[in-house]
């Protein structure tokens, strides 16, 4: 296989607050190709937004990037100056679709002058260029081209949401994070939004990062799945094999919480407990307070990544030989 | 178990408040607001224990500051280079010392007084309460004598007289022990002694050159130095103050101008003339025309001796000549001559008498002149007090005596018109401004507060109507009210509490002018606090809109109020402070009131009458300020959430 | 037309609550230059003419999109809004009414005890309150950030003039802690919310819907905002209070995937109606009415086949406004099949679809199932 687009190596985010270290981020690595969808799942907390946030380089402060490389397109962006960063990777080569995303946009600009800022900034455009882009853009997205001259409050949220992602899209980044796209949207306006992201991975080749806590809305876009538990990666792979066969026993406790439309009705089961305290992560698998499966050894050593199946990877005492 | 984590509610709210402190105290504009605070807070409280309750009622008075310089610096500015005498306040309850002899019993209070600038003090005086003793029915009134002693060594006496009740102007029932008070005046003090020692101590005497040999003339030479000395003490020291002077130098020359002399000279020749002219007896009219000629020639003498003539030389001629004339008077009657003739002899006669009296008596002829200087070194005052035929002296009198010296410095901020003190007023300005401040601020506040939730939760008319009253007295230009208000609260209000009326019209009226804006902003907080999703699950619950007020909403109003507080306080102060300098004023002493003042006597440039309760002005405001900004960054977050 | 079932709300003896053409509009103010042009109010029609029955001891669902006016529906019923028309009729629970001061003053609609709500004062309602409680969606919005856990659940018991001391009102919100199993609950009890957990958030807004031994709660998307592993958890807490404690629970949920687990009805409300009502599993496995198709399509499944597949739900353009309904069904300008029976058009567009019976407990409003 060619060279991956994004290489993930061992990232570190941390935040230094002064209740304590919060590794938001502890040793992350994975790699994502052209064209390949990554799917980022974890509960609320696990450090699934600071990850996206560690890519392109925004991570709020008192956090920062303690260690590890993020190599894009053959460059380590860690290493680069911020100015540099900004002029050639953030939004020309990464690009996000932020959580919340409808608050994103300015109420006192129509969303034509908003997309087509993104092209006068980067590109030099002049405004009228910029607005026949923002029409191209819209059109792309599924929003009537006339609707440059809208205020975001003329607009409905699945509108909006789609107006945020054009925004995403305008300098065709190979990459695009998105993170949460789909929270406070109605299942039919959520179904539309997904299928729009699948377009765009299918017709443009873009590499889409999806970041959520439902597995079931990820199912529909990831090729690849990463599940995060405490600022760790539990369990990666190719998402038939991750769905189809989980191995770790947090992926199957996340799949079985979920309720389906069909068959028969189950009890639901959840994962018990809280997430971990990031500041004071639990000793040896940062799982094991909750784990079904637990033994002596989770509790005193940290589970190595093994590789279960052709590029199917977890990291649980229950796989080590 | 519980009860170790249950805490009382008060426990809580004042952890929160040392929190909150902590909190402020964590910033640096915070700390400087906090120490500042307490620094005014100190000064309230102390001008608050301090204060006599007559104060704010005398505080405007002459008579109160009576003992003070009137517009000096303060003391310090000494060390800055300037030289200014020093002022002393001293009043003693027991004497110094004691002496007691048969006939009578003395109480001494003495005091030192060193002056070591070359500026003499602006006045001395003392003041005396002495009591009536007595004695197996017999009021014994004391004497009082107050000396000075110079550095030169002569000794002033300054005042020495009998205080008796009804001399001193009061009315005292008599009876033992009762208090006579009295004070150095004017005519109390003995210039001309003054003079006559500062002549013999500085021998200060008419030189022979110029007075002659004739003994009288002489002494009248003398006497003429003195009376020009005294003048000359009374005109440019205030009688007192030759107490501090010395005279440096000193010349005198003989007027030598002979203008009147030739006049005089002339009109002999004219008579000499007319009696020539006349047909009277020729034995007399010889003697007359050889007495003319006597005349003429004494005079004469004079003018062409007039450079090297003496004093006594000129007025001995001088006094030749006027015999002469009176002998030519009684010899033209005799002769029977004509009366307009003999009425020009007696003219002249009169008129060359008058010359003579004049230079005899005043200095026409022989004219001092004398400078003065301070002179500097230790003084000491005495004032003893003698009581008569007293048998048994009391150990302690209860005699009060100040000796009062007002140099050209007072205290440490100086003094105003009237010689107000202006520490004092500042001092006790604080709390009036504070108070003004506080209780402007508070209620202006407390009304925003509830119209604002009132406004926001109910909506509707009521909220309308607030709103509306909101924009009307946001609209109607404040300063101009507070003028007329206050003019005519000046006029209306009379009588002993006038002034904490006006003051009072002044806060009512900024209380009307100043809370609009916090209802404006306790509105739109209530607006959307009342949107939260727990507001819903109090009404769910049942809860009443009074507990949704006051347990929900009003906690969270009260954070942002505090700020807003804080923030109001020095706006009235300002304000109270300005109408004053407009002349608007109540009469009690605020900041403003000194500024007042300056303004009225026309003396901006006196900087130690301005500054001070202008820096107070601004300080007070800088705390506030700075103290709200500390507060508004701790409910920044929550303001946030507006 | 005999044969057409309308459907009506029953009233008997099961029955917790019935609802019965509620409209609920909200008026929009007025601009002034549309007062001057005497243009008449306009109104948002939230709510307009929802009928419908829920037993006693069931859980019922009010399930749609969001505006479709089924939070709205929900607090009618605990009278947090002000309806326009309707009624709502409530069987209060015997304990209730036995220490009810008021009891006498109530209007009885039915010989077991039902008791109309609307139009009642809120003095008389009061007491009721304690009765009919709600779980709020949000749970970090819901509970005041400034008060402790102890000081928010005692609220309702101060309220309500429960416990006489502080210690005995500690230990009803100790014993409702434990009950949302919130232990220890002496720990809890002085934390502020900021300090909890979502889930945990969540329990003490349970806790605090439960601490006045209601009958009927009406729980607003309890689980929507937390994550989903812990979704399960706080249902079966739900489900399990249910049990001990007997209660009603009207359920409004956007995910049919979750209102098929745990409700026994469920009704799919559009713009302000109900469109289908019916047993919740057979209403989600096999709807009827386009709308719920084009609902049950639009949920995303665990399945990682369809991320090959690109499939538009059944259902054309946006949620139109509520102020301005479209005529006749409410739902045409955006329905599928209508384009699959032009036929329909005239009725569709002119005439509102009644609810009608087509199956045994199963109800659509569509004219495709109605004989004309």
């Amino acid at each position: 296989m060619s060279e991956p687009l994004l290489e993930v190596k061992n990232l570190k985010t941390y935040f230094y607050t002064l209740r304590g270290i919060v590794r938001a981020v502890d040793d992350v690595s994975f790699e994502l190709y052209r064209g390949e969808s990554l799917g980022l799942a974890g509960e609320s907390g696990c450090g699934k937004s600071t990850l996206a946030f560690s890519l392109i380089r925004l991570v709020p402060p008192p956090g920062k990037i303690s260690g590890g490389t993020i190599i894009f397109e053959g460059r380590d962006v860690t290493k680069m100056s911020e100015e540099e960063f900004r002029r050639e990777v953030r939004w020309r080569g990464i690009s996000m679709i932020f959580q919340g995303a409808m608050n994103v946009l300015n109420p006192v600009y129509t969303i034509g002058d908003q997309i087509a800022e993104v092209f006068m900034i980067h590109k030099g455009y002049s405004k009228r260029e910029g607005l026949e882009e923002a029409k191209k853009l819209l059109q792309l997205v599924g929003i009537e081209p006339r609707r440059v001259k809208s205020y975001p409050f003329e607009l409905s949220g699945g509108m909006k949401q789609r107006a945020v992602i054009a925004m995403a899209l305008a300098l065709s980044p190979p990459l695009v994070i998105a993170d949460e796209p789909t929270t406070a949207l109605d299942v039919v306006v959520q179904a539309q939004i997904l299928n729009l992201m699948k377009r765009l991975k299918n017709e443009l080749r873009t590499s889409i990062m999806l970041i959520s806590h439902d597995l079931s809305i990820i199912a529909e876009v990831a090729d690849k799945i990463a599940i995060m538990y405490g600022g760790k990666i539990v369990e990666y792979g190719p998402s038939d094999l991750v769905y189809n066969n989980p191995r770790h026993p947090y992926t199957r406790a996340l799949l079985n919480s979920i309720p389906r439309l069909r068959g028969e009705i189950r009890d639901l089961t959840w994962i018990p407990g809280t997430p971990p305290d990031l500041i004071n992560p639990p000793p040896g698998c940062r799982f094991h307070p909750r784990c079904p499966h637990a033994m002596e050894r989770c509790k005193k050593e940290e589970p190595p990544v093994v590789e279960v199946d052709r590029n199917h990877y977890v990291a649980c005492w229950l796989y080590t030989k | 178990m519980a009860a170790s984590i249950r805490r009382s509610r008060i426990s809580r709210i004042s952890e929160s408040f040392k929190i909150a402190i902590s909190e402020i105290w964590r910033q640096t504009p915070g700390k400087a607001a906090l120490v500042l605070f307490i620094l005014l807070v100190a000064m309230a409280v102390i001008a608050v224990v301090t204060i006599t309750p007559d104060f704010l009622v005398k505080w405007e008075s002459a008579s109160y500051w009576e003992d003070n310089p009137v517009v000096v610096p303060p003391c310090w500015v000494n060390s800055l280079g300037y030289k200014t005498a020093k002022t002393a306040q001293i009043y003693f309850t027991t004497p110094s010392s004691m002496e007691v002899s048969e006939s009578e019993v003395r109480y001494i209070y003495t005091y030192n007084y060193t002056l070591d600038v070359n500026e003499a003090p602006k006045d001395l005086y003392v003041k005396a309460e002495v009591p009536l003793l007595c004695e197996e029915g017999v009021f014994k009134a004391p004497t009082i004598r107050v000396t000075v002693e110079r550095p030169d060594g002569i000794v002033v006496l300054a005042w020495d007289m009998v205080i008796e009740p009804g001399k001193t102007g009061e009315n005292v029932t008599l009876t033992c022990g009762s208090l006579l008070s009295a004070k150095t005046s004017k005519e109390t003090f003995r210039l001309a002694e003054v003079t006559s020692a500062i002549m013999d101590k500085y021998n200060i005497t008419v030189p022979t050159e110029i007075a002659g040999t004739n003994e009288t003339y002489v002494i009248t030479a003398n006497s003429i130095m003195r009376t020009t000395i005294r003048t000359e003490l009374e005109n440019k020291y205030l009688t007192i103050l030759s107490v501090f002077v010395k005279p440096i130098s000193y010349k005198i020359s003989l007027n030598r101008n002979t203008t009147t002399l030739e006049v005089f000279s002339k009109q002999i020749n004219n008579l000499k003339t007319t009696f020539l002219d006349l047909g009277i007896n020729i034995v007399l009219r010889d003697k007359i025309i050889e007495a003319l000629d006597y005349a003429a020639n004494n005079i004469t003498w004079v003018i062409n001796n007039i450079n090297t003539v003496t004093y006594t030389d000129y007025l001995i001629a001088m006094n030749n000549a006027y015999e002469n004339l009176n002998n030519v008077n009684k010899l033209a009657l005799a002769a029977s001559a004509p009366v307009d003739v003999r009425s020009s002899v007696d003219d002249l006669t009169k008129t060359l008498g008058k010359f003579i009296e004049v230079a005899t008596t005043t200095p026409s002829l022989i004219q001092p002149e004398i400078v003065f200087d301070v002179l500097q070194g230790d003084y000491r005052v005495n004032v003893t007090i003698t009581y008569y035929g007293v048998k048994n002296p009391p150990r302690a009198l209860s005699a009060k005596i100040g000796i009062i010296v007002k140099g050209g410095c007072y205290g440490i901020l100086g003094t105003a018109d009237k010689g107000v003190d202006i520490a004092t007023v500042v001092l006790y300005g604080t709390p009036i401004a504070l108070a003004i401040g506080f209780a402007t601020a508070v209620a202006s506040v407390f009304i925003g507060v509830i119209a604002g939730i009132v406004s926001g939760y109910y909506g509707g008319f009521i909220d309308e109507a607030i709103q509306r009253t909101v924009d009307v007295l946001g609209n109607i230009p404040l300063l101009p009210i507070l003028i007329i208000v206050g003019s005519v609260a000046q006029r209306t209000f009379t009588g002993e509490a006038k002034s904490l009326y006006i003051i009072l019209t002044y806060i009512g009226i900024l209380i009307i002018f100043g809370w609009g804006g916090t209802a404006i902003t306790v509105r739109a907080m209530t607006l959307s606090i009342k949107e939260e999703p727990y507001i819903e699950a109090a009404k769910a619950l049942g809860a009443s809109n009074t507990r949704i007020i006051f347990k929900h909403i009003l906690p969270q109003v009260l954070i942002y109020a505090a700020a807003v507080l804080v923030f109001n306080v020095p706006g009235a102060i300002i304000t109270e402070a300005g109408l004053s300098v407009l002349g608007l004023r109540h009469g009690w002493p605020t900041w403003g009131s000194v500024l007042s003042s300056a303004r009225a006597e026309n003396r901006f440039d006196v900087w130690w009458w301005i500054l001070p309760p202008g820096l107070m002005l601004s300080l007070t405001s800088l705390t506030f300020v700075l103290l709200g900004l500390a507060i508004e960054r701790i409910v920044e977050p929550r303001l946030r959430t507006l | 037309m005999s044969e057409v079932q309308v459907y009506k709300p029953v009233l008997d003896k099961q029955t917790k609550l019935v609802v019965n053409g509620l409209k609920v509009y909200f008026p929009l103010r007025k601009s002034f230059v549309e007062v001057l042009m005497r243009k008449p109010r306009l109104y948002v029609r939230a709510v307009d003419g929802v009928s419908f029955d829920v037993k006693d001891g069931e859980v019922f669902a009010l399930a749609g999109e969001s505006g479709c006016g089924k939070t709205t529906t929900g607090k009618a019923v605990l009278k947090l809004v002000e309806t326009t028309s309707g009624s709502t009729y409530y069987l209060p629970s015997r304990g209730i009414m036995e220490s009810n001061p008021y009891y006498a003053l109530y209007k009885k609609v039915s010989e077991y005890g039902h008791i109309d709500l609307q139009g009642i004062p809120d003095k008389l309602f009061k007491p009721l309150r304690r009765d009919i409680q709600m779980i709020w969606q949000d749970p970090y919005g819901s509970l005041n950030p400034r008060r402790t856990i102890f000081e928010i659940l005692s609220e309702a018991l101060e309220i309500h003039g429960v416990g006489s001391t502080k210690s005995e009102r500690e230990d009803i919100v100790a014993k409702a802690l434990e009950e949302v199993k919130l232990t220890p609950a002496s720990e809890f009890m002085y934390r502020y919310p900021h300090m909890l957990s979502g889930g945990q958030r969540q329990r003490v807004g349970i806790a605090r819907a439960l601490i006045l031994k209601p009958s009927l709660i009406v729980a607003d998307e309890p689980v929507s905002m937390l994550d989903v592993s812990i979704r399960a958890e706080i249902l079966q807490l739900m489900m399990e209070l249910k049990k001990i404690h007997g209660l009603t629970y009207i359920f409004i949920t956007h995910d049919l995937a979750l209102a098929r687990y745990i409700s026994n009805r469920i009704a799919i409300m559009y713009l302000g109606k109900i469109v289908e009502l019916g047993d919740a599993r057979r209403v989600i496995e096999n709807p009827y009415h386009p709308y719920t198709k084009a609902l049950v399509e639009a949920i995303p499944e665990p399945n990682p086949e369809r991320r090959h597949v690109i499939k538009e739900p059944s259902i054309k353009g946006e949620v139109p406004s509520p102020i301005n309904v479209p005529t006749g069904c409410r739902f045409h300008p955006r329905c599928v099949a209508l384009d699959q029976h032009p036929e329909l058009e005239e009725l569709c567009k002119k005439k509102e679809p009644p609810l009608i019976e087509i199956e045994p407990g199963r109800y659509v409003a569509c004219w495709l199932y109605t004989k004309k």
